[in-house]
């Protein structure tokens, strides 16, 4: 059966923006997630919370948002839960063959991806005076 | 309309030989079986909107096969998956159950 579609990030006609306007694409970005670091942080913890049919809490005390970084023509942070500090994260996010996922690193970063990016990056533009 | 889950269904009922399997936790009076698969919904999300209308949904599916003798002899879930029209996304190795002794694997599918 064929491919139905693709999956995109729906920034491309911002980002032309900020390339017509004459702007630094790499410190726009370098910005926007320095500044929405704590938010990224907070969402993961909201999807947690909602999707965690008990709650311990030892999850939460993994989650991590890292500052922003560069690697050639990359920006970007890091996000997640430090299984290495604790395995619950891992059985929560992908299950066990006696417990279902409760999923709330992927369902997050989907979230990221299809909506919150957009309306993070139109806020950008807006406060820098581009049409959006 | 098909549901998601209808087509999940639908796919890993091709799976030859057969092999159990059902909507994550898979429920079983008794011992589990030594390999059976586990589907689970992660998350449907909107991809593209017009005139306020909804255009296209993606959902990303989790098969987990589990398995008591290790992950070397495995049903083809890429081949059911692939046939019935997912796109192929991550895959991982999960940790073996220290209380069933069942190791795993999740395999991570896209429908548009």
């Amino acid at each position: 059966m064929a491919t139905h579609g693709r999956l995109t990030w729906n920034l491309d006609d911002y980002l032309e923006q900020f390339v017509k306007a004459e702007e630094d694409v790499d410190q726009v970005v370098t910005d926007l997630l320095k500044e929405n670091r704590p938010y990224v942080g907070g969402l993961l913890y909201n999807y947690l919370r909602k999707t965690s049919e008990s709650w311990t809490g030892a999850t939460a005390k993994t989650i991590f948002v890292s500052p922003v970084q560069k690697e050639g023509n990359y920006i970007f942070i890091e996000a997640g839960a430090d299984t290495t500090k604790d395995p619950a994260g891992w059985y929560k996010e992908f299950g066990r063959p006696k417990q279902a996922a409760e999923p709330f690193l992927r369902p997050t970063f989907i979230f990221l991806r299809t909506k919150e990016l957009r309306r993070l990056m139109k806020k950008v533009m807006e406060n820098m005076g581009l049409p959006t | 309309m098909t549901t998601i889950y209808e087509r999940v269904t639908t796919a890993l009922n091709t799976l030859s030989p057969a092999v159990p399997f059902a909507m994550a936790p898979y429920k079983s009076i008794g011992e589990l079986p030594d390999k059976y698969l586990a589907y689970q919904l992660i998350t449907g999300a909107q991809e593209q909107s017009a005139d306020d209308s909804e255009t296209q949904r993606s959902y990303l599916i989790q098969v987990s096969t589990f398995s008591r003798s290790g992950l070397i002899s495995l049903p083809n879930v890429d081949g059911a998956m692939l046939a019935a029209g997912f796109q192929k996304s991550n895959e991982r190795q999960l940790p073996q159950d220290q209380q069933t002794g069942h190791y795993g694997l999740a395999q991570d599918y896209i429908y548009l």
